[in-house]
């Protein structure tokens, strides 16, 4: 079942330039991004090692501040927000995985998703829904084990768990796969793909994993911190290898 | 221990200022109260030790063999002048001072309705000049308020009890040598504020030769007090007069024999002191070995990064007990140098130590000795050099452990954190 | 800033991942608040000690003086009525023992030896309940009797300078308000103190030895021992509202002025560096912390990205030093409060080190300290540690809450 793509405009972003002051070096990581993700959206965000993916990333999930530009993620313009309204929006709209340490060690992968739910303040209900998502996505059986008991596909399957148990319109994904084999991988991606489809929430990705690259109805190919190609595929393009 | 390990060890602390700057900050709070504490301690001992064998009880004191427990008038040292003349003649010594020591009674010698209260004193026959000298019991008293035949000085405490001030007459009952009463009326030339409490609070002081008119003592002294080159040295001096013919019968005693309750305090302070200090030091060890560990365990992965290109064991150990020590040895420098600015302004302004606790009280009597309230701190290098030795024992101690731990691992296993 | 279950367990668990550096950091803070607790054990059990010490020889935790006595000194200050002060003061529940005394100068001689003295006229039986010095002293012949007139009870040292005996007559003359008086005195008693300074201050006459020789002036002073040291203040309100004529109640502390201040100095300069080492503990315990926080930067800019708030990053980071401080606290109690155990029951004994208990100012010192044990040690080795580790681990929570998260994100 392909994904509907609605109008709604999730982000948006003009000109976005992002320097970086590191004692007497500035390093440009973004020129001038124009990119606009529409809701509904399974996007890879491509290019070579120091292209800007994470940093595209990161300033989308107001996790840093624009240099220059505009972006607005959800309607709100990213550069006028408060540390606690982005804190906010990040709680209530967004969710991230990243390629490396995700889960919180020490808590079991069902408090790791209770937390979430905590911190928006959801009280009596937080272990029922946490187990849920974590059924719903497959993951029962290791709702009760902590990370270190738990394989890396394992943990990274959890942390979508996690992303999107507070019910976000996107979700953010850094390397997700990057350290996983081939297996873990293609399960990863299934079960993004299907939150994709049947929940409709958004999924943009930084990735130099041809594998996602394949499972994405779009391409932005980032080179040198500037759009050098935005490819949207045909349809039924999940089928390539 | 090469120049590269040195160099990344002394890069590595400045790559964390503020850590850095925190674990200065104890060591060197640390080190500087250790200072303070010692140097302040040290300036007390001084004070009293100076006191003791400056005026009361010189290096060197030597008496009738009966006169120290009975203070009888007639157990005296005979041919005084002889004796003197034979001392100062020795190189050991530096400066004789013989003493006239007796009871009496004083009161106002003035005219008035009231007959005037007669207070307990004691009538002291001193080398007038000889006293005003530094270290003497008259320390201070210039040439104008010297008594000179016929008159007397006399205790500010004294003084204010009987009323009188200088310029009046005093009365003076006592008992001479053979056991006859004597009372005699003098004038007071002035008033004396002496670091010795006998003096200050009982002392009517006059000069040799007058007290020894009046107490029928020609020739004569209760006690002769030996001042040498330095007090340290007593036993040697002591040893020196012993070969003195004429006072072989006489009892020699060195300052330490003569007051050993005083030096018996500064040995129990000395032990509270030392633990006090101790406290300090274990507090400070706890921070340091705190802040070393921590920062060792930190960089497991680092060590993990160092060892896999091919970094010998010793050479992370070594670095890490070089930042350790470097570290150290700048709280050190830091805190001596506050440390030494302190105790350098405070041994100008004085330290009160009843203000400390709120007090108003000036000073404090301990067995004939006044005992002033405000301490002037003296520094000595070993108070330095204790929390030197302390605090760079401890880096390398408590750096060391987690070093070797970490050295030992594997350089994956490191890495993996 | 709320925190929820799950984040306190984070904070808790969080301190398990790495156990050695909790128990060092514990142990650091421990060590610390366990030597500020034994110094503080120490220091006022040195201190009630001392309180006792200047009381039983002779000053008394309170005392009835002339209103004048504290300015003035002078000891021919006579109280108004002392006899039914005297009753009054007795009658107060709080009192453990009192006594009434009245001094004068004076001189003592024996055939060619004369010394000067201060004559203290007591009674005999309250004197003794009163005052340690003759209390624990040996004694040759007897102490005095009530209503003995004549009698002198001397200090050893003080019959060894005038070359007495028990039973010579001792040729005294007293000072009174307006003349001198003499009388013959027979040595009933000689008091070995073991200290020759203190020997020398004791020349004792019943009260009635004194008014025969000297007129009928009444006693200058009432010496009072409590029940309870802790009760000084509001026994001395009570007392100084029974107070009539120019009477008036004076604490140990008016009469042992320099005492008191140099007592006030060692308390306060103890809390100095108690302080001092706590603020060195917590120094240390900041360097570590910001160590710990640096080194999680990742952890904490995850936390940042799922939303969490600056405040909330924070508290939670407190609440982990909370934890280090009361795991420090338990082990400060562990090692102060055997060590404040020690020092209350088995004391340490100055016997080792001085010989002769003679403190300053002629008081009798107890040759052994003890510390201070209570419940106290909970409550400040919980409050030293607790506060000492939160405001150590202030600035590095605050650090831990302001990572910028894309950077240590980046950095993976």
């Amino acid at each position: 079942m392909a994904a509907v793509l609605t109008d709604e405009t999730l982000v948006h972003a003009k000109q976005v330039t992002k320097v970086y002051h590191t004692g007497e070096v500035d390093t440009y990581a973004l020129r001038g991004i124009d990119l606009e993700v529409k809701a509904g959206d399974f996007l890879a965000i491509v290019g070579p090692s120091g292209s800007g993916k994470t940093t595209l990333l990161n300033l989308i999930g107001a996790l840093d501040n624009i240099t220059d530009g505009t972006l607005e993620v959800l309607g709100s313009d990213v550069s006028r927000m408060s540390r606690r309204q982005r804190a906010d929006l990040r709680l209530h709209a967004l969710g991230f995985i990243f390629q490396a340490y995700n889960l919180f060690p020490v808590l079991t992968a069902q408090e790791n998703v209770q937390f979430v739910l905590e911190l928006q303040g959801v009280n009596n209900e937080r272990g029922r829904r946490a187990r849920e998502v974590l059924d719903r996505l497959g993951l029962g059986e290791y709702a009760n084990r902590r990370p270190p008991q738990m394989s890396g596909g394992q943990q990274q399957r959890v942390a979508v768990a996690r992303a999107v148990a507070s019910k976000p319109r996107l979700v953010l994904a850094d390397e997700p796969t990057a350290n996983l084999d081939g297996e873990n991988a293609g399960i990863l991606l299934d079960m993004m793909r299907d939150l994709n489809e049947n929940q409709h929430t958004t999924f943009i990705f930084s990735t130099h994993d041809p594998r996602v690259v394949a499972y994405a109805r779009r391409v932005v190919t980032l080179v040198d911190g500037q759009v050098a190609k935005d490819i949207v595929k045909e349809s039924d393009a999940h089928d390539a290898g | 221990m090469s120049f590269v390990t040195l160099r990344m060890g002394w890069r590595n602390l400045g790559r964390n200022r503020k850590r850095t700057l925190l674990a200065i900050g104890a060591i060197a709070l640390g080190q500087l109260t250790l200072i303070i504490v010692n140097s302040l301690m040290e300036g007390f001992f001084q004070d009293v030790l100076e006191t003791i064998t400056g005026p009361m009880v010189g290096h060197v004191q030597v008496q009738h063999a009966g006169w120290r427990e009975e203070r009888a008038v007639d157990l005296y040292l005979d041919h005084v002048s002889d004796i003197r003349r034979g001392l100062e003649a020795m190189p050991e010594v530096r400066r004789v001072s013989p003493r006239i020591v007796s009871f009496a009674l004083a009161a106002s010698g003035e005219k008035s309705d009231t007959p005037a209260e007669a207070e307990p004193a004691v009538i002291a026959g001193l080398d007038i000049v000889g006293e005003t000298e530094k270290g003497g019991m008259l320390e201070g008293l210039d040439a104008a308020r010297q008594p000179a035949s016929g008159e007397v000085v006399v205790g500010a405490v004294l003084a204010t009890r009987m009323g009188v001030v200088p310029g009046q007459l005093l009365a003076v009952i006592g008992q001479d040598a053979d056991g006859f009463p004597v009372s005699e009326l003098f004038p007071i030339k002035a008033i004396i504020n002496s670091k010795v409490d006998l003096i200050k609070t009982m002392g009517i002081v006059m000069s040799m030769e007058d007290a020894g008119k009046l107490l029928i003592m020609p020739d004569q002294a209760h006690e002769i007090t030996v001042y040498g080159h330095d007090f340290q040295e007593a036993d040697a001096l002591k040893a020196a007069i012993g070969t003195i013919p004429a006072l072989r019968e006489a009892s020699i005693q060195t300052w330490r024999e003569a007051v050993p309750q005083i030096v018996q305090i500064i040995k129990v302070k000395s032990w509270f002191d030392f633990i006090f200090v101790s406290i300090v030091f274990i507090a400070a060890a706890a921070g340091i070995a705190n802040t070393a560990m921590m920062s060792t365990f930190e960089r497991k992965h680092e060590f993990g990064m160092l060892l896999a290109i091919g970094s010998r064991p010793r050479r992370i150990v070594g670095m890490v007990v070089v930042e350790s020590v470097i570290l150290g040895l700048i709280g050190i420098l830091a805190g001596t140098l506050i440390g030494v600015v302190l105790v350098l302004i405070l041994s100008k302004t004085g330290f009160n130590y009843a203000l400390l606790g709120g007090g108003e009280a000036d000073s404090i009597t301990y067995r004939d000795i006044t005992i002033s309230f405000v301490i002037y701190p003296y520094l000595r290098f070993k108070h330095v050099f204790y929390g030197l030795i302390a605090v760079t024992l401890t880096s390398v101690l408590a750096s060391l452990w987690p070093a070797l731990l970490a050295a030992r691992l594997e350089p994956a296993e490191a890495m993996h954190t | 800033m709320k925190l929820g279950t799950v984040a306190l367990k984070y904070a808790a668990r969080s301190l398990t991942r790495h156990t050695r550096r909790t128990v060092i950091s514990m142990a650091g803070v421990g060590v610390g608040c366990a030597m500020a607790l034994i110094a503080l054990s120490w220091m006022s059990g040195a201190f009630e000690m001392q309180i006792r010490a200047i009381a039983e020889s002779g000053a008394g935790h309170l005392m009835v003086v002339h209103r004048d006595w504290e300015k003035t000194r002078e000891n021919t200050l006579r109280l108004t009525d002392w006899q039914e002060t005297l009753e009054a003061v007795r009658a107060h529940p709080g009192i453990r023992a009192c006594s009434a005394r009245a001094r004068a100068n004076g001189l003592l001689a024996f055939g060619n030896r004369s010394a000067g003295a201060q004559i203290m006229a007591v009674l005999p039986e309250d004197e003794f309940e009163v005052s340690r010095i003759i209390s624990r002293s040996r004694m040759e012949g007897h102490y005095l009797e009530d209503e003995e007139i004549g009698a002198v009870v001397i200090g050893k040292a003080l019959a060894r300078r005038l070359n007495v005996e028990l039973d010579d007559d001792l040729y005294a003359s007293l000072t009174g308000k307006d003349d001198i008086h003499s009388a013959m005195l027979r040595i009933a008693g000689i008091i070995d103190t073991g200290s020759q300074d203190l020997d020398l201050t004791i020349c004792h006459v019943t009260v009635a030895t004194m008014e025969s020789i000297i007129g009928a002036a009444g006693a200058g002073e009432i010496s009072i021992l409590l029940k309870e040291q802790s009760e000084l203040a509001s026994v001395q309100k009570s007392l100084g509202a029974l107070m009539t004529g120019d009477n008036t109640v004076v604490s140990w502390r008016e009469v042992q002025p320099a005492l008191s201040a140099g007592m006030d100095g060692d308390v306060a300069l103890m809390r100095l560096l108690t302080a001092i080492v706590i603020t060195v503990v917590a120094l240390g315990i900041a360097s570590a912390q910001l160590t710990a926080v640096l080194e999680r930067r990742t952890e904490f800019a995850v936390l940042s990205a799922l939303g969490m708030k600056g405040s909330q990053i924070t508290g939670m980071v407190l609440i982990e030093s909370l934890i280090i401080g009361i795991g420090g606290a338990l082990i400060a109690l562990t090692l102060g409060g055997l060590a404040a155990w020690y020092l209350a029951t088995e004391g340490i004994n100055l016997a080792y080190f001085v010989e002769d208990f003679t403190g300053p100012s002629d008081i009798l010192l107890d040759p052994y300290i003890y510390g201070s044990f209570g419940p106290w040690l909970i409550k400040y080795a919980l409050s030293i540690s607790i506060i000492a580790t939160v405001v150590a681990s202030l600035y590095p929570a605050w650090k831990a809450s302001h990572i910028a998260p894309a950077e240590a994100l980046r950095t993976q």
